[in-house]
């Protein structure tokens, strides 16, 4: 039984949506600029009407672009620069004894991801860690001995030894 | 997950709701300014009177000429006001009144000191037959620069001194029809106000 995460598809996904999120974004933005100039050019000698619509227009962009930028496009962000990093990153691979499954999601690399306890095995040596996977359902009972690979400490490889 | 997402979103605006506070100020300054410099009023729309004195009404001044120069597409009034007896009357006059002012109300007393020529029109013949015909006059090196004004006309805006005082047509005004460095016969506000206050 094997546990593997499909990184080239992940990454694949996630660099669309960032290219999407990027694309939306723009033209967000030019529709915002273009109503913005015109708002100016088409204006008079009277512009009070204008400026307020103009400046309640811009200040709704803004916002929304820091939120958008400091949330949705950074969590797509980090994904991505995840799963990019995957193939050249620095991977820990090890024996271990599979403890728990947390129930609760967290947060972690632009990914949500389930806490698992599991104890690294080496010679006589027993050391308790926390790693984190993307699946709560991994296929394995606990207790289980597994071979295992992590990529910053998320699990993307696991079978039994 | 949704969980998850309502606290960091919570979390975002507990410790970014200082940067959405600034950026609305920020853009309502620069957004007023863009608005400010692409419709600001073209200078025949404007007139600036400089008072040597104390300008004790200026909302009824400015609702009273927008009244009376409303076909002349007159759109604000300014008047910049400064005491012969105050120390700074001298820097007023020179910086702002020289450079911004259509109209100068200056008292004969202070008249010696100034080189005239430096700022004021010269009311040549033709101007004086077609404006200011029958009026009194103020006259330096034998040019004629200056129209009396009728204070009993203004006493309800401004304080004017206990003496002659006279009006100046800045030369470098775009209200004085022919005679700006753009020329338009129909731009004269300040030749009109000058006529109208004059005695």
């Amino acid at each position: 039984m094997n546990y593997q995460m499909d990184v080239s598809k992940e990454y694949q996904t996630a660099r669309k949506s960032l290219f999407t999120l990027s694309l939306l974004f723009s033209l967000l933005f030019s529709v915002v600029l273009i109503a913005d100039v015109l708002l100016v050019v088409l204006a008079n000698e009277d512009y009070l009407v204008n400026l307020i619509i103009s400046i309640v227009i811009s200040i709704l962009f803004v916002w929304f672009a820091i939120y958008f930028f400091s949330n949705i496009f950074n969590d797509v962000n980090e994904k991505y620069l995840f799963y990019r990093g995957y193939e050249s990153g620095l991977k820990e691979e090890g024996e271990v004894e599979l403890v728990s499954i947390d129930d609760e999601l967290s947060y972690m690399n632009g990914l949500y991801v389930y806490a698992v306890s599991v104890r690294y095995i080496n010679g006589l040596e027993r050391i308790d860690k926390i790693i984190y996977s993307v699946n709560k359902d991994l296929g394995f009972r606990v207790g289980s001995k597994l071979s295992i690979t992590t990529y910053r400490r998320i699990l993307t490889k696991a079978r039994l030894h | 997950m949704n969980s998850i997402k309502k606290n960091r979103i919570k979390n975002n605006m507990r410790y970014m709701w200082p940067v959405y506070l600034v950026s609305a100020v920020v853009i309502a300054i620069i957004l007023n300014v863009i608005f400010g410099i692409v419709h600001k009023l073209p200078a025949y729309k404007t007139l600036t009177i400089f008072v040597s004195g104390e300008v004790t009404d200026s909302k009824g001044l400015q609702k009273d000429l927008l009244e009376k120069y409303q076909d002349k597409e007159l759109k604000s009034v300014t008047t910049i006001s400064a005491k012969p007896n105050e120390g700074h009357y001298n820097t007023k006059l020179t910086v702002p009144g020289y450079s911004s002012a259509d109209v100068l109300i200056i008292p004969i007393s202070k008249l010696n000191n100034l080189d005239i020529g430096y700022f004021a029109l010269d009311l040549k013949d033709e101007l004086i037959t077609s404006f200011y015909s029958g009026y009194t006059l103020y006259s330096q090196k034998e040019v004629n620069y200056g129209i009396k004004i009728n204070k009993e006309l203004v006493k309800s805006y401004m304080n004017l001194p206990n003496e002659d005082c006279y009006m100046f047509l800045n030369g470098g005004s775009q209200n004085i029809g022919e005679y700006a460095n753009k020329p338009n016969k129909d731009h004269d506000l300040a030749l009109q106000l000058v006529k109208d206050w004059g005695i």
